[in-house]
């Protein structure tokens, strides 16, 4: 039954696909498709190495060494925050003059992949047990046989599930990193981004558009499957699995043993005891550390601005109310990814069924990158309405796509973790309808929905950047936001103080709101963390 | 002089208000060669700690541990450990987990083979050694734990509540045969066990050490004169009576126990 849907489905996308591209064979760039998708992998997986190479270093390095911890961690949790995006208009003017296009590119690509993975080695080391450490020193197992015996091995779950995140980070940041356009001047590079910014910017042809949309997805989805899942899977295997469950479960061990926790990027496959548990210890460093590091970041930054030699020429004020228009934008999404999030939570637990309907058209859906999505939806909207109205529109849009996933993934979570007890009690005690749904649906959904929030809010910032402005053919349309401000000084004046100032407010704003909202939130949310025993 | 002795070992805690906690008191304990030292105690009161401390794993505040006289600073490779979880590599295989104990041993490789071979026979898991911890009990499991720390051939065995994740049946049973391993080794080899069950102090040890809950300190000392081997004499009268003589201790404490 389930064999001859996948049929039906491929068979359908198969068809679907095939008439796409024949209606765009017309622009010679189709014909050359599979080596786009060729060009964006191959970068892919070139800067995923060197992030792997960078996570395993200085992760166990972090996560060993306490006292080299308390520095490097709060910095990377600075640095992930950091809306990348926002650099690269910084980047273009900077970087590629003196290093070439394709190390940008690169570069940026690394900062939006990183940090998933040297999270996930950073969670990996911390969950090995004060026992196992302990037997470790007891039997003399040091230096590199402590690294390779028990560190490693420690560190593969939790590091391939941050290298799904990372993949997913990269093929967001590498459609934006195809093809960047200030004023008259686009840089690109040859791949599926360049494909499909061209099609709908360029040739403006809906077509065109689709087959590239099409390839990206088919390409994330296949390298999910045929990599990922299968390497996931193998994580998951009992024994890279119970190094926490000493305890007598004799043979049968527990199906459910782990779960996708919350991460700083998307979802992270964790055992289940521990996940919610790291990730609010390890972000709980003191307020003195990470005001620190922002006033270091201050120290580089403001002097960077006067020695550029050029006055800002932007005021606080002004710059406050773009932020303002900016956050608005990604608040409006927000509140609607929420809704959305929560009603199918509810539907989950009231009609389980709807989870086989929800559960693969989510993962398909969310494995194409948001961005992808941009030009289309500009495209189709922008054929019927004025340019302000279309840019609105999709930019909401664009966020609700991008913040929609690390709710709904959360959520979704915490609802099929709801200890079998808890349900069992409401059952007992008649606790339905309205009193259910205050008493146990939201508590039990509290943890995922601060944690997918900061998720979703860190993407938004993301999104902002290269959702308020298209460049089309040399003619540039904007909606007033700091994302269009900080693309419009590059692509005109290309001045560097005012592109560090703005950057430096954005920074600020968004650690300010992680530091004393989200951070509250989640201190508040790990009363709720229910265990499962 | 003593095989091991424990000689008025303080730990200290600050919390974070900047109060000052005992984990453990001025404790003193004493297991001479071929003794089997029980320390027996509520949960919480500082036993593991003790034993940590023992194992060279964490350092008094004050006070100092004595292996043949040589205070100990670091763990000592004649001085290992049974632990409560087992402490087993779920990656690796039984015999893998046990070669892995005998890693910085200077033996080759086929003396390793032999010793892990022969321990895995004794405790009965010769033809599990290319299992993963994942595919066995409990009981066997911490079967394992005990043939990785007897494998390196220790003189002080540090038994952390061996027995206290496993189902009652199956620890009377690892019992017996830990006392059967004890006894067969007729060596000048000490055990230390930390456990909060009376039984079990009185059914293994020669000599029990009783500690308080908060601050953590020895309010007495038993010295249980039951012939061995020991099982015979299980759930006799004059076990029972021993049994009292600790309840009767920790009693007269209970205002301090909780």
């Amino acid at each position: 039954m389930r064999q001859r849907w996948i049929v039906f489905w491929t068979l359908l996308f198969l068809a679907c696909y095939s008439y796409v591209l024949f209606r765009a064979w017309d622009h010679p760039e189709t014909e050359i498709l599979p080596l786009y998708a060729l060009g964006s992998l191959s970068r892919l997986i070139f800067t995923y190495l060197i992030c792997l190479a960078f996570g395993l270093t200085v992760g166990i390095f972090a996560a060993m060494n306490k006292r080299a911890g308390d520095i490097i961690i709060p910095l990377l949790d600075i640095l992930q925050s950091v809306p990348v995006l926002g650099f690269f208009p910084f980047a273009i003017i900077i970087i590629v003059p003196v290093f070439g296009f394709v190390t940008a590119s690169i570069l940026l690509l690394f900062t939006s992949m990183a940090w998933s993975v040297v999270f996930g080695v950073i969670a990996g080391v911390k969950a090995i047990p004060q026992h196992i450490q302990d037997m470790a020193a007891i039997f003399d197992i040091r230096g590199w046989a402590y690294v390779k015996n028990v560190v490693l091995p420690s560190v593969y779950g939790p590091l391939i599930a941050g290298s799904i995140l990372a993949f997913g980070g990269g093929w967001y940041f590498l459609i934006a990193s195809e093809y960047v356009s200030y004023g008259t001047h686009a840089y690109t590079l040859p791949g599926l981004g360049y494909y499909l910014n061209i099609a709908s910017f360029q040739y403006a042809d809906i077509w065109m558009s689709l087959a590239g949309l099409f390839t990206i997805g088919l390409v994330v989805f296949l390298v999910h499957r045929l990599v990922w899942l299968r390497l996931d899977k193998n994580a998951r295997e009992a024994k890279f699995l119970n190094l926490h469950f000493g305890y007598d479960r004799g043979v049968d061990l527990p199906k459910h043993h782990t779960a996708r926790a919350t991460h700083p990027h998307r979802r992270v496959h964790f055992n289940r005891r521990h996940s919610h548990q790291w990730f609010f210890n390890l972000f709980k460093f003191p307020t003195r550390t990470y005001v620190t590091w922002l006033f270091v970041i201050a120290l580089i930054i403001l002097p960077a601005i006067y020695f550029t030699n050029q006055s800002v020429d932007i005021s606080i004020q002004e710059l406050a109310i773009l932020l303002l228009r900016s956050f608005l934008r990604i608040l409006f999404a927000y509140v609607i990814a929420i809704i959305i999030a929560v009603f199918i939570g509810y539907l989950l637990i009231r009609r389980p069924e709807t989870r086989k309907v929800v559960m693969p058209l989510a993962d398909v859906m969310q494995s194409i990158p948001a961005l992808a999505y941009f030009p289309i939806i500009y495209l189709v909207l922008s054929s019927f309405l004025p340019v302000d109205v279309t840019l609105e529109i999709a930019s909401v849009l664009l966020l609700l796509t991008g913040m929609l996933w690390y709710l709904l993934f959360n959520v979704m979570e915490a609802v099929e973790h709801i200890p079998e007890d808890i349900n069992e009690i409401s059952r007992l005690y008649r606790l339905d309808g309205k009193v259910y749904v205050a008493n146990i649906l939201v508590p039990a959904m509290f943890p995922a929905l601060v944690t997918g929030s900061i998720l979703a809010f860190g993407g938004g910032w993301n999104a902002i950047i290269v959702s308020e402005y298209v460049n089309i053919g040399g003619h540039v349309h904007s909606i007033p936001g700091i994302g269009s401000a900080l693309d419009s000084v590059a692509g005109t004046t290309g001045n560097v103080a005012t592109l560090l100032f703005m950057l430096f407010g954005m920074t600020t704003v968004v650690l300010l709101l992680n530091h004393f909202v989200w951070r509250k939130l989640l201190n508040h949310a790990s009363k709720y963390v229910l265990e499962e025993e | 002089m003593h095989l091991l002795e424990i000689k008025s070992v303080n730990k200290i805690y600050t919390t974070p208000e900047g109060e000052k906690v005992y984990a453990v008191k001025d404790v003193s304990v004493i297991a001479d060669a071929g003794e089997f030292v029980a320390i027996l105690g509520p949960s919480g009161c500082g036993k593991s700690t003790l034993l940590r401390i023992t194992a060279g794993l964490d350092q008094p505040t004050t006070g100092e541990v004595l292996f043949h006289g040589q205070p100990i600073l670091a763990p000592n490779p004649r001085i290992t450990m049974v632990f409560q979880n087992f402490a087993l590599l779920p990656w690796k295989t039984v015999k893998e987990n046990v070669l892995l104990a005998l890693r910085s041993r200077p033996l080759s490789d086929l003396e390793k083979e032999k010793i892990a071979d022969n321990l895995l026979d004794k405790v009965g898991l010769r033809n599990f050694e290319h299992h993963y911890p994942g595919e066995l009990s409990g009981g066997m499991k911490q079967r394992v734990g005990i043939a990785r720390a007897l494998s390196v051939n220790p003189e002080v065995l540090l038994l952390d509540e061996p027995f206290s994740a496993l189902d009652e049946v199956t620890a009377l049973d690892l019992r017996k045969q830990l006392l059967d391993l004890w006894q067969e080794k007729k060596a000048n080899d000490s055990y230390v066990l930390i456990t909060h069950l009376i039984e079990e102090a009185v059914l293994l040890a020669d000599t029990v050490y009783i500690m308080s809950h908060r601050p953590g300190e020895i309010i007495g000392k038993v010295r249980i004169n039951l012939p061995r081997p020991r099982f015979q004499h299980h759930r006799t009268k004059r076990f029972f009576k021993e049994c009292d003589k600790i309840q009767a201790l920790l009693q007269q404490n209970t205002n301090i126990t909780v």
